[in-house]
């Protein structure tokens, strides 16, 4: 038995090819481990960004408050997060954080002196890059 | 050429690897994009379902009434009763009525305790057979009550030629009386021997060897065998018919014997026990041994000539005026021909009626048999201070053989007053779901009858949960409703106050119907509609659903400039559907406002109201 084991450690043959499929093996792994990652990371991506639904219910130009109020709802298949509100295309300071869980709604409140009878277009972004408004005359 | 390529990639191996890690790319990039096209397709379909689905509010207007809500099981009749239809013919204004008519009150009583008078005996039954004229009954067996003044004999007359000694021995045997009597004597065939001896007989009932009776005490004198009689002191027992008795001797014990004769008997007919002499008779009996014989020993008796049963039946009734009493009693006997006395006990005269109210009498035999008395003049002498009433059934018969009563039932009625009545009650059960409590600002009630006289007027009433009571404080109309004569005529009334102790928790409103209670003549009453509905202040939409899909209404927007109020909801339209939606919590502002529901897919519908 001892002898078996030290003519197997003595022979040199064949060791070339087995060190290069070994070789080829573990770089093959690699590659579509990297490949496979990359792409889990970029299809997720891809999915978070069309499963974002969001509609506004109601846009209430308070007057008790002089903000204006929007209720949102997420009709989603992802929670969303608003990162961004534009008046008139002007960034406007809003309730933030301002997060909705799937099937969720509220209140997003925007810091926005309102005039009574004008035409404001309201756009509301995602972090995730939708948007979501319309155009709404204050009463 | 194709051949020669072929053939080098066959020799190739260098070119596998190459081939399986492009395979699995591909797979790879199949899998990815498959996933992507998926999601992607969903995320359409969601957007394809929003844009398909279509549904408008056709109207919203302001409701103070919510629908009616009908009594939903038959009435209660707690006065009068009722003739013909059912409560589902008063759920619609049709002309199409229950119909009840007035009758005179009146309550029922039955017998609460029972009591065997004499030697009756309780033979089966409850007091809740009398409850009900139903061929169930409860049984009482007679005692005779009257004796031949000829007298018979049972047990063994012949003198036998065997004995066996007394002293300070009970011994005796087994014999049965064919007739019912009353047993005068026992006599037995003895020797005494040496010396006189105090002696005495006894029976015993075999069936728990508990005395019945013993005789008289004597001193017995040497004598050769001979019979001798000891007589039973007064009162004397009664022996009935069919039983097992054991007639037994006892003697003290001095100088000789006192020999006992004996025949031949049946097995286990005979029956001794030792026992000290003494003043009395051991009761019950020790356990006796048994033997093969009938010793010379029998009883005088004299047969019975009448046999009776007696009960008192006791009761409790109500301490009302009463205009008058009936009283009815059904029974029968397990014999022909018993003269039956039926009595109402009078608390005045403080005894049973003899004659008159109070008495009944009757011949009755196997078949069940109905008597009964309606008591006009001073009906209240038949109870006592606190509404007390007794009744006692006797039958007699002149018969030595014992029989059974049975009693069927027994009713014990007063009525109250001449005035014919009808009053009928029902639960109405408000949709909580739809019209919760807090949104209820009061209640109306609506009874569309006819009458068949206007000589009073009708009443509604409800119950107070609170007071445990009919009530009609806070109605809108306390006055009634005075009725046309055949003709249909509707009844209103509301509670605007006070009308939350008129309803339970879960909805329920119980309403009493009811007359005046002055009209001497009997009045046919028909319902065609009897409801009940709660006043709101609520909104109620019609809906449609003009798309290809079920739509599901989550939400209704009331707003207006000042005030922009979302509230939930939870509706199901089917397509094509048009839907009613009330809302008792939804009050819409007096000023110009607009409505507008959300649906579950996020698509909105506004209704203007000006």
């Amino acid at each position: 038995m001892r002898r078996m084991f030290r003519r197997f450690l003595c022979d040199k043959r064949a060791i070339t090819p087995v060190l290069s499929n070994i070789l080829l093996m573990v770089v093959a792994v690699g590659v579509m481990a990297i490949a496979t990652t990359a792409t889990y990371v970029i299809t997720t991506n891809l999915r978070e960004n069309m499963s974002e639904r969001v509609i506004v219910e109601d846009v209430w130009f308070n007057n008790s408050t002089g903000n204006i109020s929007v209720y949102l709802r997420n009709i989603g298949k992802i929670a969303i997060r608003v990162s961004a509100v534009y008046v008139n295309h002007t960034s406007q300071a809003f309730t933030n954080p301002f997060n909705l869980e799937i099937g969720k709604h509220g209140w997003l409140d925007i810091s926005h002196s309102w005039v009574s009878g004008n035409l404001y277009y309201i756009d509301i972004v995602t972090n995730r890059g939708t948007h979501v408004g319309g155009y709404y005359t204050a009463p | 050429m194709l051949e020669a390529t072929i053939r080098r990639l066959k020799q190739n191996k260098r070119g596998v690897s190459n081939v399986i890690v492009v395979m699995l790319s591909l797979v790879l990039i199949v899998i990815i994009v498959g996933n992507v096209v998926l999601w992607s397709y969903q995320m359409n379909q969601l957007d394809l379902e929003r844009m398909q689905e279509t549904v408008n509010i056709a109207n919203v207007t302001r409701i103070t009434r919510s629908s009616w809500f009908t009594a939903q099981e038959e009435f209660s009749v707690s006065a009068g009763s009722r003739l013909s239809g059912t409560y589902t013919d008063t759920k619609i204004i049709d002309d199409s009525p229950e119909t009840f008519k007035e009758e005179i009150p009146s309550i029922q009583y039955t017998p609460s305790s029972y009591s065997p008078w004499g030697s009756t005996t309780f033979v089966s039954g409850s007091l809740t057979d009398l409850q009900t004229d139903n061929d169930v009954y409860m049984q009482f067996r007679s005692y005779p009550s009257t004796f031949s003044e000829t007298t018979e004999t049972f047990g063994n007359v012949a003198a036998g030629t065997s004995s066996r000694n007394t002293e300070n021995t009970i011994v005796g045997s087994i014999f049965t009386p064919t007739k019912d009597g009353e047993a005068q004597s026992i006599t037995v065939y003895i020797r005494m021997t040496s010396s006189s001896k105090n002696m005495k007989c006894a029976i015993y009932l075999h069936s728990n060897l508990s005395l019945v009776a013993q005789t008289e005490e004597k001193a017995v004198p040497v004598n050769p065998a001979t019979w001798v009689t000891f007589n039973f002191l007064a009162p004397k027992p009664i022996l009935k018919a069919n039983t097992e008795y054991l007639l037994v001797t006892w003697s003290y014990a001095g100088n000789g014997y006192a020999y006992l004769y004996y025949t031949s008997g049946a097995t286990n007919q005979g029956h001794y026990v030792s026992a000290i002499y003494g003043a009395n008779f051991p009761n019950p009996m020790p356990n006796p041994d048994h033997e093969t014989r009938a010793y010379s020993i029998y009883c005088t008796f004299k047969p019975a000539s009448e046999e009776t049963v007696e009960v008192e039946f006791t009761g409790a009734s109500n301490i009302e005026p009463w205009t008058n009493l009936t009283w009815t009693i059904d029974c029968s006997f397990t014999t022909e021909e018993v003269t039956t006395t039926f009595q109402l006990y009078n608390y005045q005269a403080r005894e049973y009626s003899t004659s008159g109210d109070g008495y009944m009498t009757d011949t009755i035999g196997t078949t069940d048999t109905t008597k009964n008395q309606t008591i006009t003049t001073n009906p209240t002498n038949f109870r006592d201070a606190d509404g007390n009433w007794k009744i006692k059934i006797k039958g007699v018969k002149a018969t030595s053989t014992q029989f059974e009563l049975k009693v069927d039932w027994i009713e014990f009625k007063t009525t109250l007053s001449d005035i014919y009545r009808l009053s009928i009650s029902n639960n109405f059960i408000i949709d909580m779901s739809t019209y919760p409590l807090s949104h209820i600002h009061g209640i109306e009630i609506v009874v569309r009858y006819n009458v068949t006289e206007n000589a009073e007027k009708w009443f509604l009433k409800t119950y107070n949960w609170s007071a445990s009571t009919f009530s009609d404080n806070s109605f809108n109309n306390t006055g009634g409703s005075q009725p046309t004569q055949n003709e249909w005529n509707e009844y209103a009334i509301n509670i605007t106050d006070n009308w939350s102790s008129y309803i339970r928790d879960d909805g329920t409103l119980l309403v009493e119907f009811t007359d005046e209670g002055l009209n001497a003549t009997q009045t046919i009453t028909e319902i065609d509609f009897f409801a009940i509905r709660a006043i709101i202040n609520g909104t109620r939409l019609d809906l449609k659903n003009t798309s290809p899909l079920t739509t599901h209404i989550i939400a209704i927007w009331v707003t207006n400039s000042t005030h922009h109020q979302r509230y939930n909801a939870n509706l199901f339209i089917n397509s094509g559907e048009e839907k009613t939606y009330i809302r008792a919590d939804i009050t819409l502002p007096e000023e110009k406002c607009l409505v507008k529901i959300v649906t579950e897919r996020g698509n909105i519908a506004i209704f203007p109201i000006d």
